[in-house]
């Protein structure tokens, strides 16, 4: 089988294709469209989506219980010549493909990628895009929303994940989820793990999150679902960031999804040369931790974790008894 | 006390393993008077700027050792603004892999590079004129030009024209969280020279650059001196006078015209070659007639690399 394929750049070195998946009824427009892969080395993203291809082709051929509705379109990596090179950005020059939207199709070669990017995905009801943090954060598995509506907010807890409503700022400029807002719809942007590397716990509950998500809205059906996770919904103001006073080594044996009480000891700052310790991190509030540093090297005023403050269970979601915090 | 040259740290911040990195400035002239400041390196491997701080400070050295009241007003000289991104040769702040001239206005609570970019804001707020030197960055040659918001144009333009370059660039659209955006929003005059290409030194660009900023700053009764009049008449363009030139195809760009030449509508700048095949893969030719004032000078190229840019020649209208 060969694969749809979005765009060719042509190169004596090697034409460079944007192979992406589209499955379900050809003669209609997608109701979802996942994309992953805008930056090359965040990784859990693409592999999900390579997954859930195979996964939803199963379906399609009869192979696995359940039923592909509605047409969708996965693109597990946007930034192939990234993936490749193990980079971040475009490896030629360094550019964050997530700036480069609504892109041009005449203009430089990252923007010709993000116009048919953009093509593709825009007119599909549900749009989801999958990132994988950096070199710097473990993210947990969780749903981002940036100046949702209420259908978002409604639609963001069938991922089954922990959902975040992020603060709406400039410096998402240039992004493909800005580039898709303006279009009739729901947009959702994934965050899972660590960049640089696979994290499969990570990957297997992202993987989870999306099937659930497609049976939900009726993209699938038929399909097992796994247990229901215990859903939490964190608006803005309850996303604590705890911050570095001090610049050194910050060293943390926590693992992401920990609930803690305030005071609890997130990590250690050591001194870089002298090896002692400069102070513990404590958490400021009682929460979920969602996200915390692993790149020990830390300036004074960076990110160490991000707690997100109380516990607002979904109703009708049954809680996890091992989450309480005691 | 003699006027001279002085310099000052602004800011320092400790390193995760040891030492500190620092802002630093060369000053002179007293407070109260009209204020010019030179702010270069806020990309790591843009070098020109650096070097263009350097002649100015020996040119004022000079200057003072002459006539120590030449300089009425204040100049305040940032050659180093990312010092630590200059000691990588990178564009951005390392360890954090941030465009600093992206993290504008700044925090300074924020990560380092945000407090480094508010420090700097906080330095050169209350100017009468910053001027952000740049070199490009390592694929584009670029004909020193001045880079002014169009909106801003009737404030600006004639201090624009001052700098002595063969372009001044109106444009309709200004990166986010630039410093230039920044300072356009506290109503601080900024000018953004670009000039040559990242991790070189063009002499005659510098000089040209500095002759401009020199008139600029007696423009404003910073300095008080006899200079030659700016010797090059800027073309003055907004962007639908701008012409992109991308690689139609991937390759080797192979230039067939001097950086900087005046070319005729259809006339071939360059092609883009295959090491596979002995004719080109595409030829590039010049939309209109025009100046030649970008031109990419690293040859491997993707379909859609920038490759050049031509001022239409019918840019140097009259200005209102």
């Amino acid at each position: 089988m060969s694969p749809a394929n979005l765009l060719r750049l042509h190169s004596p070195l090697g034409d460079l294709d944007l192979p992406y998946h589209a499955l379900g009824a050809p003669d209609r427009p997608p109701r979802a469209a996942l994309v992953a892969g805008l930056q090359g080395d965040e990784l859990n993203g693409t592999f999900v989506l390579a997954r859930l291809a195979a996964y939803l082709r199963a379906l399609e051929a009869g192979e696995r219980r359940g039923r592909l509705k509605s047409p969708v379109v996965l693109v597990p990596c946007v930034n192939v010549a990234g993936l490749h090179a193990g980079r971040h950005g475009w490896p030629l020059d360094n550019t964050d493909v997530n700036r480069t939207f609504p892109g041009n199709a005449t203009g430089e070669t990252t923007q010709r990628i993000a116009q048919a990017v953009l093509e593709l995905t825009r007119e599909a009801y549900y749009r989801v895009d999958i990132h994988g943090s950096d070199r710097h954060l473990e993210e947990l598995p969780q749903v981002w929303l940036f100046d949702p509506h209420d259908d978002e907010r409604s639609t963001a807890c069938q991922f089954g994940l922990p959902v975040a409503e992020q603060p709406a700022h400039g410096s998402y400029a240039g992004s493909l989820y800005s580039a898709w807002r303006p279009w009739p719809g729901e947009c959702f942007v994934l965050q899972a793990g660590l960049a640089g590397a696979l994290q499969l716990a990570h990957s297997e509950r992202l993987f989870r999150g999306l099937v659930a998500f497609l049976e939900r809205t009726e993209i699938l059906e038929g399909v097992e679902l796994s247990e229901d996770e215990d859903l939490h919904y964190f608006g803005a103001a309850q996303l604590v960031s705890v911050t570095a006073d001090r610049p050194g080594w910050f060293v943390s044996h926590l693992d992401v999804g920990r609930w803690l009480v305030a005071g609890d000891v997130i990590g250690q700052m050591y001194d870089g040369f002298a090896g002692n310790v400069l102070a513990e991190v404590r958490s400021p509030v009682s929460g979920l931790v969602a996200a915390i540093r692993r790149q020990p090297l830390t300036f004074e005023g960076e990110l160490l974790a991000r707690v997100h403050a109380g516990r607002h269970r979904v109703a009708g979601v049954p809680t996890a008894g091992s989450h309480v915090p005691p | 006390m003699p006027a001279q040259l002085v310099r000052e740290t602004i800011a320092q911040w400790a390193l995760p393993y040891h030492g500190e990195v620092r802002l630093e400035r060369l000053a002179v002239g007293a407070h109260g008077g009209p204020r010019v400041a030179v702010v270069a390196g806020i990309h790591g491997d843009e070098l020109a700027g650096m070097y263009l701080c350097q002649r100015l400070a020996a040119w004022l050295e000079g200057l003072l050792d002459r006539d120590p009241s030449a300089v009425p007003g204040r100049i305040e000289v940032y050659p180093t603004a990312n010092s630590l991104a200059i000691g990588a040769l990178s564009r951005e702040v390392p360890a954090l892999q941030v465009d600093l001239n992206r993290c504008f206005p700044g925090d300074a609570s924020g990560p380092m590079s945000h407090r480094l970019a508010g420090a700097l804001l906080g330095a050169v707020a209350g100017a009468a004129l910053v001027v952000d030197v740049h070199a490009s960055n390592r694929f584009l040659r670029e004909l020193p030009q001045v880079r002014v918001q169009k909106d801003l144009a009737n404030t600006h333009l004639a201090l624009a024209r001052a700098m002595n370059l063969d372009l001044v660039w109106l444009q309709g659209t200004t990166p986010g969280n630039t410093l230039r955006q920044a300072l356009g929003e506290c109503h601080v005059p900024c000018l953004s020279v670009e000039m040559g290409i990242a991790l070189r030194l063009e002499a005659g660009f510098v000089r040209q650059a500095m002759l401009g900023i020199l008139c600029a700053m007696r423009q404003l009764g910073v300095l008080k001196v006899d200079l030659p009049d700016p010797p090059v008449r800027s073309i003055v363009a907004d962007d639908a006078n701008i012409h992109y030139l991308n690689a139609p195809a991937g390759g080797l760009f192979e230039p067939r015209v001097e950086h900087g030449a005046w070319v005729a509508p259809g006339e071939v700048i360059g092609h883009v070659l295959s090491p596979y095949q002995g004719r080109p893969l595409a030829d590039v030719r010049a939309p209109c007639a025009g100046r030649l004032f970008t031109l990419r000078e690293l040859p491997l190229v993707e379909t859609g690399s920038l490759l050049a840019r031509v001022v239409d020649k019918d840019a140097q209208r009259p200005l209102p």
